[in-house]
């Protein structure tokens, strides 16, 4: 065995061997490769991995060319897996990628194999795996390996983590239940600093999102930020596929997302970004015109290429764009038409839809010439495809746009005269189908069927058989509009239709029977008896006269206008084609002058005999059935001509014979109305009384409750000959032949009908509903000539008469408008409920309808509805109020259920914080909390969503301290909270907060628009405040995350800077755990500078407030989260008072206070102070120590480097810039998170490194605020009521140096001193005169 | 699948790199081809992925690399940049760092993957190339 195992690796054929040998082929492929399979069968077995291994090798390769089944191979694959050395693993991961599949049997085997490579410390062999896995991960698989792809997602290794980022996709669609795990995850890699990483999660959340977009909508923002941020063409192309699905679902996004797209579009050189903005903007963006405008311009610049991509893609959004902005097109549409020249078949086929597009009811013929013409010229592909697409464009919607049929039904005539038509089972459809909806147009597809029926020459050609069928079929029916029913009779019985397939001579046949009852009828019926007004004779032809009469005679009711008019034109024609044709002579002149001679009748049945005779033995069924009918009929009737040719002259006696009665009958039957049948007939077919039709199947229904009833038997309105119809909108000719199996039956069904009327729905050829509008369209010259260039390249002479013909009218029924579908229903799958789950921590399995306020706009149309059926009670806000307060949890569906109080919503939060302040705010548990959080982060329109870094609940608090909603214009919206009753003291604001509800959390400068996604631009910087108008209370935004405070701060800042010189205002942002001890004195310090200052207080979520309304601190919170100290929280807590201070675009400096901080002078002139500072307060300094470098960790290299490092003061003051800086940074923050810890302190380190990074040059690097380090230890000296004296403060206040703006040496070097403890208030506010005095100059 | 090659084949030189291919492989796909000396690059996608970009990912990661096609690890290289039927790396110094990587671990074997015929069975993107058509109509 070891000697053959030997043998077999040195003289193994390798991969090589194989393929060259397959090349070679000396004894022929097949033998070869089954030589070859054999002994891979044979090598497979191998111990040793290394033969094993090239067999798989080899195996994978036949089983990919030649798609040899490999399954066979599946365990030992597995065995080959276990194999240490990479080469072997990885083709044995090649090989279970390629050959295992769900039902693969040792599938069960791989999942600790996988488990080890997924943990592997190769990081090629992780890859391994995780290749293997992203193709064929089944449920159990994915379920298993969950918590190691979840550690990769993490992994440190770029190369590892984009492809286990890359293998979620497969993971979460075989086991959903992944994204409750591993979602956040997948969130956090798109706010990585590497751009691989980055790449890779848009790319799965593209996929994700164009299964479920809805469930994405929320991190939207960040989509938004890596568009604006990114650089890499194939993210940027990712994210447009990402918002192309979700802008239609939040118009609001739209606004947001165009400016960028149209940038990208106008800036990037890269063709393929362009186009993909192209599309997307036609897709998604159609209602923004500017940008679709764009994008036409990018779309010219394609389509004026030469590159055949770049034209064809042009073309393609072209069609796109079609729909909703025709005028693109016609802008083109010399290109266009050019196009449909050209080489390429997929250019010509785009412009041949976009050329379709642009047809409407005025140009119809002219293109369809234009067309034809090119059809003439085609190859034979695009030859169809232009009859395809004319066909399908015309018949649309019931020939919607077909005005003139005439002209309509003489193109079809024409399409079947080209010679690479093969469209000939629709032009037949569309031949009958119009023959039956278009009474005036019978006539002249009668002439239509004649000319194809009497040229020999059609009749060679299959493709034209089906449009044979439908001559044959319409000359039968109609055949009262014939000019010369013996011809056509000829025409019907000619030998060569022995070409004709045998469901199409069955036709031909009944087609002769029509014909010869008609000519019967005609010659028994005398045209004296009939009424036919004289003045209508036409000259010379007599026939034509009676057929007119029958005409008339079978359209009893029928308008006489119409009658008279198809009448001329049957004559006119009639003489025409006897000048022009030689045949027609002949024929009319066998008939004689007068209408029927008897010999000519004679002569009919004779011909019919003949003609009909051989088909009596047929083999086919159906011919052979109908040729046996006609000849019985002949049979029986022959002799009652016979008999009447005899006696000439009693005319009277004909009336009496037998086959007159016979004749009277069928022709009875066969002139009754064949119309289109209606798919919902059915449902009109009123039940009999007496016939039950559910008693017998009740028991049927219990025992098949699901299938619904449908009889076969279906009773046509407008056919009501035949029974038999199916109920499908267009009969076929098969169906009616079928109905007619006999004359005998025939008869009798007519004499069923007749006594039986009832059975039978009335022909509704009375009351069909004329669906169009009343001829006489006038049109528009304008876009005729917009086709003159059109035309001009066809060389097509323009003919408009045509159009001046009134529409006919169209039978037209209900089933023939195609239902549009029903929008699918958004399946809530259980990956997009894990999704929402995870972004928004809401218990979807509670109650499903806590799901629907998600989506915020449903939300939003919600509410719109509620405001109407609303009508305002407030007393009833109140008790839900109430109700809200006391069952929390089931909230979500109270606010469903009670949509009264939605529109209040805004005002309820506010209203929920007073009464829980008031009543119940110390009940509060952490379930409520996180209840409340749910919610409320369901209510969050998802432009405030932008939970990545950490999944915490984007408005937190407990109710207590929901965000306040504080309306800046309080004359707009003004409303009043007292004691939990909520009044509206203006009506208006009932609409402001109906608009306001989407974003209940968000307060806009101006309440007025409709909040955006983001909020809007800030509107115009308001007048400086006179002292009255003092409580324009800036917005408060609600927490942003950690990682990233979203744009809208960082919006209000690009906006923001409108040309207006608006007043600075400082920022006061107090990083309290609690109350703030010293409140009464910074009251005094505010107090009177109202307009100047804006506050914002981040205290610990469970702090319950109870400022009172006179403070200045009053509904200054902001929503928080637990801050500990010397952990990343606290910069946190930094950032979102940023963040909030940011949003009112008129703060220009922001200090950070604690709650021990103390002014130390006063407003003015700490605001003068900071205003006029030309840089930032916040000490940042080397600093060599261990307390300083020594902080430091290598990791953060090369991001950051131990030179740039920087400790200092974590009371910073900074300007705007800066603060937008902290804010919107995501890159150095995740260094800190992840390596800063202590002793490594974020809240020394960040902002000062931050600062010195960014802009070292627009530091001061002091701090403002006063502290005492003198004493050793973590923490600086604090300072009680006995320490507060004048001495002490003067100290403070002047005991040091520092230059101010550049060069000014100042002794006023801090505006604020820390670490005072509560019991310093008193002392303090002793000393506020010379604290807050206002004579120290700057 | 030899329809489609007959399809593919009768294109002329100088039209389109596309081809409406949902008539053999579903609806909703796209086909991008590259025709270059006897090989035909295909690449099958859905509406995920740009045309314009796909095209540039056959010029740009495979046409650029004028290594020799035989010693080259194909789907190596393939599998780096396409992931579980999703475009995963397309800056090619990435890609042929990892191939680089990766060679050295199999060099010693002395396997050569010499596929010139590689299917990437994914649902989403689709790979194929096709040394002269005789091979795409077996």
């Amino acid at each position: 065995m070891a000697g053959s195992s030997l043998m077999e690796t040195l003289f193994q054929r390798t991969l090589d061997d194989l393929i060259k040998g397959l090349r070679l082929s000396l004894i022929g492929e097949a033998p070869f490769i089954s030589k070859a399979m054999d002994e891979i069968r044979r090598e497979i077995k191998s111990t040793d991995h290394h033969t094993k291994a090239v067999a798989l090798q080899k195996l994978s390769y036949l089983s990919s060319l030649h798609f040899y089944d490999m399954s066979f191979a599946a365990f030992h694959v597995v065995e080959l897996l276990s194999s240490s050395r990479f080469s072997h693993k990885r083709i044995a991961y090649h090989c279970a990628s390629l050959s295992f599949n769900d039902t693969t049997p040792v599938l069960v085997l791989i999942t600790n194999q996988l488990r080890k490579d997924l943990s592997s410390t190769s990081e090629y062999e992780v890859s391994l795996a995780l290749e293997c896995l992203s193709r064929i991960a089944t449920p159990d698989l994915a379920t298993d390996l969950t918590p190691e792809i979840f550690t990769l997602l993490s992994s440190s290794k770029v190369f590892v983590r984009k492809k286990a980022i890359g293998v979620i996709l497969r993971v979460f669609d075989k086991y959903p239940d992944a994204a409750r795990v591993c979602f956040k995850r997948l969130v956090e890699n798109l706010e990585s600093s590497d751009p691989q990483i980055v790449s890779a999660a848009v790319g799965v959340f593209c996929e994700l999102s164009s299964k479920d977009p809805r469930s994405y909508l929320p991190l939207a923002p960040e989509f938004y930020r890596i568009l604006v941020d990114s650089k890499n063409n194939w993210v940027l192309i990712k994210l447009l596929k990402i918002f192309a699905k979700l802008v239609p679902l939040e118009p609001r996004l739209g606004k947001r997302v165009v400016e960028p797209i149209c940038d990208l579009m106008r800036r990037t050189g890269a063709k393929s970004l362009v186009f993909e903005c192209v599309r997307t903007v036609v897709t998604s963006f159609s209602d923004f015109e500017s940008a679709v405008r764009l994008a036409v311009e990018k779309v010219r610049e394609f389509l004026v290429d030469d590159d055949p991509n770049l034209k064809y893609l042009a073309l393609q959004a072209l069609l796109i764009v079609a729909p909703k902005h025709l005028w693109a097109v016609l802008e083109n549409k010399e290109v266009v038409i050019k196009s449909l020249s050209d080489v390429d078949l997929n250019i010509k086929l785009e412009s041949l839809r976009l050329v379709m597009a642009m047809v409407s009811e005025t140009n119809v013929a002219e293109i369809s010439r234009v067309l034809l013409n090119y059809a003439l010229k085609s190859d034979p592909v695009f030859c169809n495809e232009i009859l395809g697409s004319i066909l399908s464009t015309c018949s649309r919607n019931v020939y919607e746009i077909i005005v003139d049929f005439d002209w309509y039904v003489m193109t079809l005539g024409e399409m079947s005269r080209i010679p690479h038509c093969q469209k000939g089972d629709e032009i037949e459809r569309q031949l009958v189908d119009i023959g039956m909806r278009v009474k005036d147009v019978r006539p002249v597809l009668v002439r239509l069927g004649r000319d194809l029926l009497i040229d020999p020459s059609l009749l060679g050609n299959p493709f034209l058989h089906r449009i044979l069928s439908a001559a044959a079929w319409v000359s039968g029916e109609y055949v009262e509009f014939s000019r010369n029913p013996l011809e056509l009779m000829e025409a019907l019985l000619q030998p060569r239709t022995n070409l004709l397939p045998p469901p199409i001579r069955a036709v031909y046949l009944q087609a002769t029977f029509k014909v010869i009852i008609f000519c019967l009828h005609s010659y028994l019926v005398p045209p004296a008896s009939q009424l036919v007004p004289e003045r209508n004779r036409p000259e010379g032809s007599d026939l034509a006269t009676s057929n007119a009469s029958a005409q008339f005679e079978r359209e009893e009711g029928f308008n006489p206008r119409v009658l008279n008019q198809s009448f001329d034109d049957i004559s006119g024609d009639d003489s025409e084609e006897i000048g022009a044709s030689g045949d027609q002579t002949t024929c009319l002149a066998s008939l004689g002058t007068n209408v029927w001679t008897d010999e000519s009748v004679m002569n009919l049945l004779n011909k019919v005999e003949m003609g009909v005779g051989p088909l009596s033995g047929s083999h086919d069924v159906e011919i052979l059935e109908r040729a046996q009918n006609l000849l019985c009929f002949i049979e029986l009737i022959r002799q009652d001509i016979i008999n009447c040719v005899s006696q000439k002259e009693e005319s009277l006696l004909r009336d009496e014979t037998e086959a007159y009665k016979i004749i009277k009958m069928m022709q009875d039957a066969f002139s009754n109305e064949l119309g289109p049948v209606s798919v919902t007939t059915q449902e009109r077919v009123p039940v009999p009384d007496g016939l039950e039709l559910k008693e017998n199947l009740e028991d049927l229904e219990t025992i098949l409750p699901a299938v619904q009833l449908t009889s076969s038997i279906s009773f046509s309105p407008e056919s009501p000959i035949q029974d038999e119809t199916a109920a499908a909108p267009f009969p076929t000719i098969q169906n009616k032949e079928e109905s007619e199996p006999s004359n005998e039956s025939t008869f009798l069904l007519a004499e069923h009908r007749k006594r039986h009327g009832l059975y039978y729905l009335p022909s509704e050829k009375k009351d069909v509903p004329n669906d169009y509008p009343p001829a006489n369209d006038p049109k528009s010259q304008g876009n005729a000539e917009d086709l003159v260039k059109l035309t001009e390249q066809s060389l097509v002479p323009k003919k408009k008469s045509n159009h001046e013909k009134p529409r006919p009218m169209v039978v037209k029924l209900d089933g023939d408008v195609v239902a549009i579908a029903a929008k699918p229903q958004r399946k809530d799958d259980s990956l997009s409920d894990a999704v929402r789950e995870v972004l928004f921590r809401s218990d979807t399995k509670s109650s499903s309808s806590q799901l629907k306020p998600l989506d915020s706009s449903s939300s939003k149309s919600k509410g719109k509805e509620k405001v109407n059926v609303d009508t305002p009670e407030s007393k009833e806000d109140l008790t839900i109020d109430k109700q809200d307060n006391q069952n929390q949890s089931s909230r979500k569906s109270k606010h469903q259920a009670h949509g009264k109080d939605r529109k209040h919503r805004s005002l309820r939060n506010a209203g929920d914080e007073m009464t829980e302040n008031g009543q119940e705010g110390k009940k509060k548990s952490s379930h409520r909390r996180s209840r409340s959080k749910a919610r409320q982060r369901t209510d969050a329109p998802p432009s405030v969503i932008p939970q990545t870094q950490e999944l915490r609940v984007f408005m937190d608090g407990p109710p207590n301290l929901l965000p306040i909603q504080n309306p800046p214009n309080s004359n707009i919206l003004d409303w009043v909270v007292l004691g939990g009753l909520i009044e509206f003291s203006d009506s208006a604001s009932i609409v402001s907060n109906s608009s306001l509800q989407a974003q209940p959390f968000i307060l806009l400068e101006s309440p007025s628009p409709p909040p955006p996604l983001l909020p809007p631009p800030p509107p115009p910087p308001p007048p400086p405040p006179p002292p009255a108008e003092l409580e324009v209370k800036p917005n408060i935004l609600p927490y942003m995350t950690d990682s990233e405070l979203f744009t809208p701060a960082i919006a209000a800042q690009s906006n923001g800077r409108s040309p207006h010189k608006r007043v600075p205002k400082v920022a006061f942002m107090f990083l309290s755990r609690g109350p703030i001890p010293l409140g009464p004195l910074w009251e005094m310090f505010f107090k009177g500078h109202e307009g100047l200052y804006t506050i914002y207080v981040h205290s610990h979520p469970s702090f319950v407030d109870s400022t009172p309304e006179n403070s200045v601190f009053y509904k200054r919170r902001i929503p928080s989260e637990p801050v500990e100290w010397g952990t990343s929280t606290m910069i946190d807590a930094e950032r979102r008072l940023l963040a909030n201070a940011l949003l009112d675009s008129s703060n220009e400096r922001f200090v950070l206070l604690s709650e021990s901080c103390t002014p130390l002078f006063n407003f003015t002139i700490a605001y003068n102070y900071l205003t006029n500072a030309h840089k930032s307060f916040t000490a940042s300094f080397d600093d060599p120590r261990k307390s300083g470098r020594g902080r430091y960790n290598p990791n953060m290299s090369p991001t950051i480097s131990i030179s740039e490092w920087r400790k200092g003061s974590q009371w910073f003051e900074v300007s705007r810039k800066i603060a937008l800086e902290i804010v919107s940074d995501t890159k150095y923050y995740p260094i800190f998170v992840e390596h800063c810890n202590p002793p490594c302190y974020m809240d020394e380190h960040y902002i000062p490194t931050l600062i010195n990074i960014i802009c070292p040059e627009e530091n001061s690097n002091r701090s403002v605020t006063w502290v005492d380090w003198s004493k050793s230890g973590p923490h600086p000296g604090k300072f009680g009521r006995n320490d507060v004296s004048d001495e002490f403060l003067s100290k403070i206040r002047f005991g040091s140096n520092c230059t101010y703006n550049g060069n000014t040496t100042t002794s006023l070097c801090f505006l604020f001193a820390r670490k005072f403890l509560p019991n310093t208030l008193e002392p303090l506010l002793q000393f506020s005169p010379l604290l807050l005095n206002s004579s120290v100059q700057l | 699948m030899s329809d489609f090659a007959t399809v593919l084949c009768s294109r002329a030189e100088n039209v389109s790199n596309f081809m409406e291919a949902g008539s053999f492989f579903g609806p909703d796909t796209r086909l991008v081809y590259k025709h270059y000396a006897t090989l035909y690059f295909v690449f099958l996608f859905d509406s995920s992925e740009n045309e314009l970009a796909m095209l540039d990912l056959i010029q740009g990661a495979f046409l650029s690399y004028s290594v020799s096609w035989y010693n080259l690890l194909m789907h190596t290289m393939l599998d780096e940049i396409i992931f579980g039927g999703q475009v995963l790396e397309t800056s090619s110094s990435e890609v042929m760092k990892a191939v680089e990587e990766i060679s050295k671990y199999t060099t010693a074997l002395c396997v050569r993957d010499s596929f010139e015929f590689y299917i990437i069975p994914c649902p989403k993107i689709c790979f194929w190339l096709a040394e002269s058509v005789a091979n795409v109509h077996r």
